[in-house]
């Protein structure tokens, strides 16, 4: 195919607004496309070269292009730059001096789909030292073969900004047209898109299968399947009233969504938007690799950044250190994740994405072989709005955004690429920000582990009630401890060890040792939120709850000049959460 | 199959991929029981390279069978730049391994360096050479060839080269000024003139600087062939061998 055929189309679908007549001028084009180069086709349309979870983008700089056009063309510099100016696309200038090209080339050949095709790959590909030069000399031996018009198209396409108004979507309604025979056959080529984020592939299949390749279009490693997505509704009533009275209730992690692709020794990691992350997180496809019972697998996670020493988890920011393309070894080192595996949707040959969620997770149950840094999404099956309200306030406490309440009714499919009320987002609507910091009294300790072995891992923090003349648990603090604190810790509480609760201190947890109330030390938290577990300013807020702090860190202060009885009280702590509590943005939800 | 060829001078061999250089980023050599050639055009078409260097050239040369052998040049040339003066090169390239030695051997054979190349698939592309005829053909000095390109391009991107029966003409026009350098024919410059009429083309300045700054080191005189509004050729004569050059005009419609 001649790529002047193609560009005949473009022109055409430049030219219309109609959405009818330029998915009518795709049912031509691609009925003029041979099979072989439909993917091919399909992809230059939109304005790729490939699908875009492959990761490797065209993206040439306004500036290179120009310079190629320039070679090409013959043109002084001053002619592009004014010609740029002036007409402000970087296609239209290219077709203008190409149209009045003073340089001659030694061999003129016509372009066909393929050889442009193969150019711009070699241009995307192109890496390492010398690379624009390498870009430029092959965008300008491109040019210098084409026409005008041509010029104008893969000067456009090469800087990414084809803009024929042709998306995914106009591909399929193109596709179910040619080959489905109608809109009516839409939803079978959307399905097939969704379970691979590939037009091109969609269209490589439907023009050799027809629609029953379609219809049977299978999952395949290595393409993402489009994620499913969640409703949301604020309060535990309605969410159970949507859901027909009954739900799967799963922490909603404030960390990455990942889809992880297993097939025997190779792992390949998804983002939510099916960018590959693989490189980002060689640990977790080691974990994958060790802690996955099955040969093939398609799985969805959340990875959350943890505090290495406590186990706890970090907000979502803490992520943003793995975003880089050096020292991801040490990135892994300092900011280590847990997995939380939450869904699956194919095993072993098996397409998983039709069959209900609670199949899918014993399936997921039965090949996750569960560590310290990998589980399965801690959840519970929600029948009342009090017990969700409770497992939601406790998942806030420890660190998640909310909850995502699923269905378990017979029709729970995976419902791939689209938002729907099988799942609903339940999250909060107000925060309260901590500003200042507070003076605890250590109640109670819990044994370290790993690297904190012999020490404290974490220390239960109580406030003072004047009132009642008791101490109520606020937090359970970890961060923040240099080595030399957890060094001296345990003999600086030695001496206030007492066998039980002490009868002063008032909490939920159940702490592996217990002090007497004495030493005082200097928190900072992220939020004070309502908890189910700690007992600070109990039913003041809300009935059966207390107030907690969140992401609590030791500033690295001890209050020896504090006798307990001068901790912050209970009371200040309610004054602090109710001056604070404001509407969650839109912006700082995330939506 | 096998080639194996043996060279006085690396140095001389260096100089002469640094002409292939100035076009081409990477080429095909085509090896056969005769000699070895490269042809092949700019990415942008404007220019072209023909090299051959034949048998003779070798104190030993063997090859087993036609072969094609693709190579970074600038990786070649990055090798060739390590030879020392009075060094001799050994190439040797086996198609089966895809790999291409050169080993520099000092004058006393006491020290031998052996650099191995990985070759590069080869593509077999649609590129034919162009089939020319010119109306004129001048031999002249190449470093006044150089000089007249070098001081036109004080005031232009390219320059209009004319051959008259008598002269060699070089004009370059910017909004700046002027510059021309003429070459008279019976002077030291121009040796030799075969043309019964004017002819001229306009060439960009930046491929003639390209291609006769690294070949005036090769030799001192050089053929140009041109007709009006044609490509010219350039050719630089070499022992046992061929350096020519086609570079595409420059039309100037308004």
């Amino acid at each position: 195919m001649l790529f002047s055929e193609l560009v005949s189309y473009y022109e055409k679908i430049e030219k219309t607004s109609s959405r009818i007549e330029m998915t009518n001028l795709l049912v031509e084009l691609l009925k003029a496309t041979p099979p072989e180069i439909i993917d091919k086709v399909v992809y230059l349309t939109v304005g790729e070269i490939y699908p875009p979870f492959v990761g490797i983008e065209l993206g040439v700089a306004d500036k290179l292009a120009l310079r190629a056009v320039r070679l090409a063309s013959g043109a002084s510099e001053r002619e592009v730059q004014e010609a740029y100016s002036k007409l402000g696309d970087v296609g239209l200038v290219g077709e203008k001096l190409l149209s009045k090209k003073t340089q001659a080339t030694l061999f003129m050949e016509q372009l066909t789909v393929q050889d442009v095709y193969s150019a711009l790959e070699k241009i995307a590909k192109a890496s390492g030292e010398g690379a624009m030069e390498t870009r430029v000399q092959i965008l300008s031996g491109l040019l210098a073969s084409s026409q005008p018009k041509e010029a104008k198209y893969i000067l456009r396409i090469v800087t990414g900004k084809l803009r024929l108004g042709v998306a995914d979507m106009t591909i399929l309604d193109a596709l179910s047209v040619l080959y489905g025979g109608g809109k009516e056959t839409r939803e079978y080529f959307e399905r097939a898109y969704n379970l691979s984020s590939d037009i091109g592939y969609v269209a490589k299949v439907a023009a050799a299968e027809g629609l029953e390749g379609i219809k049977k279009f299978k999952i395949t490693i290595g393409r993402p399947i489009r994620p499913m997505l969640a409703e949301r509704l604020s309060s535990p009533e309605e969410i159970l009233e949507k859901l027909g009275g009954a739900g799967l209730a799963e922490y909603k992690y404030d960390g990455e969504r990942m889809q992880i692709h297993k097939s025997g020794g190779k792992v390949i990691i998804f983002s939510r938007r099916q960018e590959n992350i693989t490189s980002q997180y060689p640990d977790v496809v080691e974990m994958v690799r060790e802690n996955v019972g099955a040969g093939e697998a398609i799985l969805e996670c959340e990875a959350v950044a943890i505090d290495p020493d406590t186990g706890d988890m970090l907000p979502f920011q803490e992520l943003m250190h793995r975003k880089r393309k050096h020292d991801i070894l040490k990135a892994v080192e300092q900011y280590p994740v847990s997995l939380y595996f939450f869904d699956i949707l194919y095993l072993d040959g098996e397409d998983l994405t039709l069959k209900p969620l609670p199949e899918r997770r014993k399936r997921l149950e039965s090949i996750i072989r569960e560590n310290e840094r990998m589980k399965l999404s801690k959840s519970i099956i929600a029948r009342d709005p009090e017990s969700l309200e409770r497992f939601f306030q406790e998942a806030i406490e420890a660190g998640c955004e909310g909850l995502v309440v699923k269905s378990i009714e017979e029709n729970s499919i995976y419902r791939a690429g689209a938002r729907g009320w099988l799942w609903i987002k339940y999250k909060r609507d107000y925060k309260s920000e901590m500003i200042d910091t507070v003076d605890l009294v250590v109640v109670g300790a819990f044994h370290g582990r790993g690297r904190r072995s012999g020490s404290y891992g974490a220390l239960l923090m109580a406030a003072y009630d004047p009132e009642r003349d008791v101490f109520q648990s606020v937090c359970k603090v970890g961060s923040g401890f240099t080595d030399e604190d957890l060094r001296k810790l345990p003999e600086m509480l030695e001496p206030y060890k007492i066998p039980r609760k002490h009868a002063r201190v008032e909490t939920g947890m159940e702490a592996d040792v217990w002090f007497e109330p004495k030493l005082v030390l200097e928190i900072i938290g992220a939020e004070i939120t309502l908890s189910p577990t700690h007992r600070a300013g109990w039913g003041v807020i809300k009935e059966g709850y207390g107030l907690a702090i969140r992401f609590p860190r030791f500033t690295g202060r001890y209050r020896f000049d504090k006798s307990p009885e001068d901790a912050t009280t209970v009371k200040e702590i309610v004054e602090m959460y109710k001056h604070q509590l404001k509407k969650i943005t839109a912006e700082q939800a995330g939506v | 199959m096998s080639f194996r060829m043996r060279l006085p001078s690396a140095d001389y061999f260096s100089d002469l991929v640094k002409a292939i250089h100035a076009i081409v980023d990477e080429g095909t050599f085509q090896i056969t029981s005769e000699s070895i050639r490269l042809v092949a055009m700019d990415p942008a078409h404007i220019s072209l390279v023909d090299f051959e260097l034949s048998n003779s050239a070798a104190e030993e040369y063997e090859c087993s069978g036609e072969m094609k052998m693709t190579v970074s040049i600038s990786e070649l040339m990055k090798f060739l730049k390590r030879a020392k003066k009075g060094e001799s090169l050994i190439l040797t390239y086996n198609d089966e391994t895809k790999k291409l030695s050169i080993t520099l051997i000092d004058a006393t054979g006491s020290r031998e360096r052996t650099f191995t190349l990985n070759t590069l698939e080869t593509v077999e592309t649609r590129t034919a050479t162009p089939n020319l005829t010119f109306d004129a053909k001048a031999r002249v000095n190449t470093d006044a060839v150089k000089d007249a390109v070098k001081d036109s391009s004080l005031v232009s991107d390219y320059v209009k080269i004319t051959i008259a029966p008598e002269e060699v003409i070089f004009l370059a026009k910017g909004e700046l000024g002027t510059v021309q350098t003429k070459l008279t024919k019976m002077g030291a410059t121009v040796y030799d003139i075969e043309t019964d009429k004017e002819v001229w083309a306009h060439f960009s300045i930046s491929y003639l600087d390209k291609i006769v700054r690294p070949a005036s080191e090769l030799s001192d005189e050089m053929v140009m062939e041109l007709s009006t509004n044609k490509p010219i050729r350039l050719g630089f004569p070499i022992p046992s061998g061929k350096l020519e050059y086609l570079i595409a005009p420059r039309i100037e419609g308004e």
